[in-house]
């Protein structure tokens, strides 16, 4: 149940036995059904995820119903609404399962004890949000800055497991271009 | 929108599972899960007769419902079967709320030991009240909330769990 995640911490900090046994008590398993939500706007966003197995998806939808792709994580990647999560601010997101998914929650509360308990998941999650900030850095460069094609080219380049896995509608939603731009920067890479 | 709480009752056939599934379909999701599947299913649709727009899935293995589940209610009546479900359901239930329910008159022993990591509370289930004794005050209040809504009158306990 904890084999991607402590594959995961073990890539980036030095855990003992015992600090292993010591974080799965702060862990709650939890198994969605495909479509199923985990978090919806509104609500509190009361955990951060780990997708142990499966596909997430975070999203925003305006006023005429039109859905923004935010975020996607699969095995070995974090979701949850941060803002919401730290400020316990409502959400404006929404949080569902593309597929069926094996999730490992932690709350604010057991986040930050654990983090008091196993110090070595301090220096884990400080290199975790560091890599979040950067990614976020680079996304909005790329909105502001980048074609259409050059998002695609360098999603392509810098995370192709998301091409392979996600519906091109939602690649498309989260470039913030539509799916026939996509299909027509598809078709002229190809030739 | 607001999430609800998806709730587990392993042990639906019971007269107080039963109960609580009927009583509680309306606000939150469930997942009843008993031995017999026949009783399970008969239950399933007089619920959803009674109230159309009730979420009630069986499953058939407590290890699966409490994997899905936010709450876990134990309502088999018999002790050792009690005690097996708490050890076969320990490691899907981590920091969930665990709800223990004990008959009328019965003194069967409570599996806070064998559920060390889950928020537990043991509910002394009567005809028209319910004794609740556990430490963790969130859970204590979801569970007040759920014999409130079965039909019952709970009453607090200082727990001595």
């Amino acid at each position: 149940m904890f084999e991607v995640f402590f594959l995961q911490v073990k890539d980036k900090v030095l855990i003992s036995e015992q600090d292993q046994n010591l974080v799965k008590t702060f862990f709650s398993p939890k198994k969605i059904r495909k479509k199923q939500y985990l978090l919806q706007e509104g609500d509190l966003c009361k955990h951060l995820a780990f997708v142990e197995k499966g596909l997430l998806r975070s999203y925003s939808v305006d006023e005429k119903g039109t859905e923004h792709m935010i975020h996607f994580a699969w095995e070995g990647w974090w979701m949850a609404d941060i803002l919401s999560f730290l400020s316990a601010e409502p959400s404006t997101y929404f949080i569902d399962a593309l597929e069926e998914s094996e999730l490992l929650l932690i709350s604010l509360q057991g986040f930050e004890e654990m983090l008091l308990k196993v110090p070595v998941m301090e220096r884990y999650f400080r290199i975790l949000f560091q890599n979040n900030i950067i990614s976020k850095e680079r996304r909005l460069i790329q909105s502001l800055a980048y074609s259409a094609e050059e998002k695609y080219l360098h999603l392509l380049a810098n995370n192709p497991q998301l091409v392979q896995k996600i519906p091109q509608n939602l690649v498309a939603s989260y470039l913030g271009i539509t799916p026939e731009t996509l299909s027509r920067i598809k078709r002229k890479i190809t030739r | 929108m607001q999430y609800n709480n998806i709730v587990a009752i392993l042990g639906a056939n019971s007269a107080a599972g039963k109960q609580i599934a009927e009583c509680i379909s309306k606000q939150y999701p469930v997942l009843i899960m008993d031995a017999n599947k026949e009783v399970l299913l008969q239950s399933q649709k007089a619920i959803q007769s009674k109230h159309p727009a009730a979420n009630i899935t069986i499953l058939e293995c407590s290890k699966e419902a409490s994997w899905e589940a936010d709450i876990v209610i134990i309502a088999v009546e018999k002790e050792e079967e009690q005690q097996q479900i708490a050890e076969r359901i320990n490691e899907f239930t981590t920091c969930k709320i665990v709800i223990q329910i004990r008959p009328e008159n019965n003194p069967m022993l409570h599996l806070q030991h064998k559920l060390p990591y889950a928020k537990f509370i043991l509910v002394d289930w009567g005809n028209t009240a319910a004794i609740v004794e556990g430490k963790d005050e969130m859970a204590l209040s979801v569970t007040g909330e759920i014999i409130h809504l079965s039909g019952l009158k709970p009453i607090f306990k200082k727990s001595l769990i």
